[in-house]
């Protein structure tokens, strides 16, 4: 008896570990796309996995990319988009990848390149892009191709990622409304203040309720630094694009790495990222009434809806406004919007554009069996076709390729939102702040323009006197000095 | 000699009983658990200390410079904001030792004792222990600072600016008031359970002794459910190390909201894994000992609690 129920105890447990192998042997066959070819049928499909960051670009462009992919090439193209993508990133990477091709921001790729676990895309960036002369190295938008070479894990340098989006940011306005009151856009920063001004003092009334137009709805809560990207590229117009490319270096004046603090020196090299900052300072944090109530403590959600609500002018933006604010709020704008070419600093400064986003990556992993058709896709997705659809799908979203002989004109006709994104792109000089430092990506969030990721927007509205330029850049300076030595070392510099 | 040849046989017979393969089946999980899930995670922790950066890639470090990291970590001491970490960490013993638990044990014992209104407060303790941590952040931030927050027009009417509660020095109080509201749910549920454990016959008898509720919550119930606040002291203590999503959904961390908990979770999403790795150890091995004695101590408080 006693044999018996050990027998059957035994049996049961070693029935049940088998049917729970079975099953994760069953789920991995089903979910491992990885293959490269369908073994069913007699004609064996190639097939591609992609996997995209699930975030303002929605996922209609994907999907119609796959199609159109397919279309061409008879490869079976399926697209996944997902928020957690990062988290299973490295896991996917160093394991089996269920992906091809990866699409996301903050991609730690170089320190995967020289794990050996990533593709090197040389042979993509020397290929010929279908429909141009240039090749994939010289159709990547400027400054692109240099900052995706990387260290590989024999120490060589390669290509192992290619630029996803190029990106502007700054000021989304309701065309709409300028028109109606006859407002002008502003082309300087002494304009922009004349406006803000303007637009108080015309005291439009909001209907249904007691309150009045207001320049600027924004979230002092969670996206506070879409301010930067007026702050940016005022700092590039007072400084110059060569200092701000010494800046974001982080070397100090000696050329090396142990005194690069004195980048956030703010009476040197930082002055006039600070005086950028005063700008700001002076327009927002000294003019409560520029902006909706309680601002600098709102959500994102409550400025996109106060924007969408005409109840402000202007919101600080990315190039995923128009798509994300109608995604927020359910139904498409009532009023056209555009976003504006920031304002530029002084009269004579040039026309600059911070490229948002710069630092999004697409990567192929080095144990997919598949790396010649997912660098296909690739080179696909630098074509005319490719680009006109992403910006069409994403709705104002561009890829991190050459735009000037892709003919937008049919979208641009209909959508002036497209419209305004590319003359921004196109008609100033493009600037990003990514820096090669491998300071900058050993430490997180501690070395870029906002040392340890800081933010003084929400907070210089809430106490303006506590958060003045010359406090805070002191303090940013200071907080860089006694952070460096630490930094330094975790970089694995001495 | 006869004897012991015989015997071989049977011993082995012995160990393959049912009890033996019962006890080997149900020791595998945990045992095969904890050399993975702590012991293999953890020695690559420990390992990773040890490591630095070299060309893009993490190598350990040569023998004479084998503490560099803890070096480097004692260095970052003088840094504002590593300090500045410690001491918002650390305001966690007090909020969830020595203000959550104790309103927790006032109010578990009302729940107990069935006071008018226990049913009601009962739900309002015990939701937000249900709720996803995300959901009740996003309803505390709603209902304080929003149009449609109830708490809001309230605390205008009190001409308090409710805009500025979550920026600078009111950001940590939002954070510290949000994990006594949510803390005190999930201890009351654990308190409620333990009182409920009590001896009918010794409340009984209090009442029959005319013992005032003030004197039987002190002398007969904090100590018939020691056991329970012993262990929720120590899960107090201990989120002076792991509380990291309430200043990250709250605050994501800045003005001064930044954990130990929280920076070593996004450190560990960058490549330098050898920073948070060296942080949550030297954590541990000053955390560890403390956390010990502490709970030898309170053990010894009441003794050993038997009914």
């Amino acid at each position: 008896m006693k044999k018996a129920s050990s027998f059957t105890l035994c049996a049961t447990v070693a029935s049940f570990c088998a049917l729970l192998l079975a099953g994760c042997g069953e789920n991995l066959s089903d979910s491992n796309p990885i293959s490269g070819t369908s073994t069913s049928g007699d004609t064996p499909q190639q097939e591609l996995y992609i996997c995209v960051y699930d975030g303002g670009y929605g996922t209609e462009w994907i999907n119609t990319l796959a199609a159109q992919y397919e279309e061409k090439t008879g490869v079976k193209v399926y697209a996944e988009a997902d928020q957690s993508i990062l988290d299973r990133l490295e896991d996917q990477l160093e394991n089996q990848s269920d992906y091809d091709i990866y699409m996301s921001h903050d991609i730690n790729w170089r320190n995967f390149a020289a794990r050996g676990l990533l593709a090197d895309l040389d042979d993509l960036y020397a290929r010929d892009v279908e429909g141009t002369d240039a090749t994939f190295a010289e159709h990547v938008v400027t400054g692109g191709a240099e900052l995706s070479i990387g260290e590989g894990e024999n120490g060589d340098e390669h290509y192992y990622k290619v630029p996803y989006t190029q990106g502007a940011g700054g000021l989304v306005y309701n065309i709409d409304m300028f028109v109606e009151n006859g407002w002008s856009i502003p082309t300087t920063y002494a304009e922009l203040l004349a406006l803000a001004q303007t637009i108080v003092s015309a005291q439009i009334e909001i209907p249904g309720t007691r309150d009045y137009v207001v320049p600027f709805a924004w979230s002092g809560s969670d996206r506070q630094y879409y301010w930067d990207y007026l702050v940016f590229e005022w700092w590039a117009q007072l400084a110059g694009l060569e200092k701000v490319n010494q800046v974001i270096e982080y070397k100090g004046p000696t050329g090396g790495y142990s005194d690069g603090f004195e980048m956030y020196n703010p009476t040197t090299y930082y002055k006039e990222f600070m005086d950028a900052y005063d700008m700001w300072y002076d327009l927002i944090a000294l003019h409560s009434n520029y902006s909706t109530a309680d601002s600098y403590g709102n959500q994102l959600a409550t400025a996109q809806a106060q924007f969408a609500n005409g109840q402000a002018a202007m919101i600080p933006y990315g190039h995923w406004a128009k798509y994300e604010i109608e995604n927020a709020i359910g139904r498409e704008l009532d009023f056209d919007i555009a976003m504006m070419k920031t304002p530029k600093a002084t009269a004579s400064s040039i026309e600059v554009n911070y490229m948002v986003g710069f630092g999004d990556s697409m990567i192929i992993p080095e144990n997919t069996p598949n790396k010649d058709v997912a660098m296909d896709f690739l080179a696909y997705m630098a074509t005319e076709e490719a680009c006109v659809t992403f910006v069409e799908k994403a709705e104002g979203a561009f890829l991190a390729f050459d735009y000037n002989d892709v003919d937008l004109s049919a979208l641009e006709e209909s959508d002036t939102y497209i419209k305004s994104i590319r003359e921004k792109l196109t008609e100033g000089n493009n600037f990003h702040l990514s820096s090669a430092n491998p300071i900058t990506y050993w430490n997180v969030n501690s070395v870029m323009p906002w040392l340890e990721n800081t933010y003084f927007y929400a907070s210089a509205c809430a106490q303006p006197t506590n958060n003045t330029a010359s406090i805070i850049g002191a303090d940013m300076y200071n907080r860089a000095e006694v952070g460096w030595p630490v930094w330094l070392r975790n970089a694995g510099l001495r | 000699m006869e004897g012991t040849l015989t015997a071989k046989p049977n011993s082995k017979k012995k160990f393959l009983t049912g009890t033996t393969i019962f006890i080997f089946v149900m020791l595998f999980y945990p045992v095969g658990h904890f050399l993975l899930m702590w012991f293999g995670v953890n020695i690559n922790s420990i390992l990773l200390t040890f490591q630095w950066p070299v060309r893009g890639k993490l190598e350990f470090l040569a023998l004479n410079e084998l503490f560099f990291n803890y070096e480097t970590l004692f260095l970052s001491f003088k840094m504002e904001s590593t300090q500045s970490m410690f001491l918002a960490s650390l305001a966690y013993f007090v909020i969830s030792c020595l203000v959550t638990l104790p309103i927790s044990l006032f109010f578990s014992y009302f729940i107990f004792k069935k006071i008018r209104g226990n049913g009601f407060f009962k739900i309002i303790f015990f939701i937000p222990s249900i709720l996803p941590l995300i959901i009740l952040t996003i309803v505390y931030r709603y209902g304080i600072f929003s149009n449609q927050g109830i708490l809001s027009p309230m605390l205008n009417a009190l001409n308090i600016n409710v805009a500025s509660l979550f920026i600078d020095q009111g950001a940590r109080w939002m954070v510290w008031l949000f994990c006594i509201w949510a803390g005190i749910g999930y201890n009351v549920i654990l308190l409620t359970a333990g009182m409920s454990r009590v001896p009918r016959e010794i409340l009984e008898s209090c009442k029959m002794d005319g013992v005032k509720p003030m004197r039987e919550f002190f002398k007969v119930i904090i100590p018939l459910t020691w056991p329970t606040i012993t262990t929720l002291f120590i899960l107090g203590m201990m989120s002076v190390f792991n509380v990291f999503m309430q200043p990250m959904f709250i605050t994501q961390g800045q003005y001064d909201t930044m954990t130990i908990g929280l920076h070593i979770y996004q450190a560990s999403g960058g490549a330098g894994l050898n920073e948070p790795a060296t942080l949550g150890l030297f954590c541990s091995i000053i955390g560890a000992p403390i956390i010990l004695l502490v709970r030898h101590l309170l053990n010894k408080a009441y003794g050993d609690v038997e009914f």
